[in-house]
């Protein structure tokens, strides 16, 4: 059902109803304890509100998720130029549309297992702070090693997987990550040391894909 | 109007809770940590608290009164 609504109705309407009931108590607060007046404050100030703030929450997450979202800060314009160079592991899942375009860095950057996605937005709250806490480090590393999972996730099976030369006799050394996908197929953004902190600074400007759009051509 | 008053926490409160829900919806306007950032201390923050206090008053509110 609520995938039939778009979500900024429901979260118009949602707040339009919450101002609604609020804004009854702001001119007739004595009607706090009379007849249904408990009833009414508890759906004006627990319930409708948490709804508000639940259906706020979902699609701000949702919108973590977008490309859009990673590249609206500008120490990740570095990486985000790297999805327009085919050259780079990252730009050739971009082009040829190996990951969705419109969450080209959530795809790849989100653990594949039961609480991947959970463990991704906490790390998110992290660079939240890191942004207006002075900045990133420079280069940005991942906080651990890539793990082959995240490839093998999508890629494993795959006739152009199995058929290329040297993935069947090394599958167990993937599995296993003794054996890296990047020490191969690297590098995946190729950005230079140097170049995160220019873009934070500002001072250097970087090509980057329209998003937005439906091709994610810039 | 005392500030002791439980109508007056009612009101205080329900204002930040109208406050908090339009900042919680204008954030969505737009996709980045600022706007997310907003929704958290702007809509959370302030209707959350708006809502304990408006709660409050209420409890406070002798059922008698008109």
């Amino acid at each position: 059902m609520l995938e039939l609504v778009p979500g900024p109705i429901i979260a118009i309407v949602a707040t339009l109803i919450g101002v609604l009931l609020a804004a009854d108590f702001l001119f007739r607060p004595g009607r706090a304890r009379h007849g249904a007046g408990p009833v009414m404050a508890a759906v004006a100030f627990i319930a409708v509100p948490g709804l508000v703030l639940t259906i706020g929450a979902e699609r701000h997450i949702g919108m973590s998720k977008k490309t859009e979202f990673c590249l609206s800060c500008h120490e990740m314009h570095p990486h985000g130029s790297t999805l327009l160079d085919a050259e780079t592991l990252a730009g050739k899942h971009f082009a040829n549309r190996y990951v969705p375009r419109e969450q080209a860095c959530y795809t790849c950057h989100t653990e594949y297992t039961m609480y991947g996605g959970l463990s991704a937005k906490m790390k998110g709250l992290q660079h939240l702070v890191v942004h207006y806490g002075g900045g990133p480090t420079d280069p940005i590393k991942t906080y651990d090693p890539y793990k082959n999972r995240e490839c093998l996730h999508c890629h494993e099976g795959a006739a152009s997987f199995d058929e290329a030369i040297g993935h069947g006799d090394e599958i167990e050394s993937f599995r296993a990550d003794t054996v890296s996908c990047l020490e191969c197929h690297k590098p995946a953004h190729g950005v230079e040391a140097g170049e995160v902190t220019k873009a934070y600074r500002g001072e250097k400007q970087f090509d980057l894909p329209d998003v937005k759009s439906k091709d994610g051509a810039h | 109007m005392s500030a002791r008053n439980p109508a007056t926490f009612i009101r205080i409160g329900a204002f930040g809770v109208i406050a908090g829900e339009l900042v919680a919806l204008a954030s969505q306007l737009d996709v980045g940590p600022t706007p997310f950032v907003i929704f958290i201390v702007g809509g959370g923050a302030l209707t959350a608290g708006g809502a304990l206090l408006a709660l409050y008053g209420v409890l406070r509110t002798p059922s008698t009164q008109a």
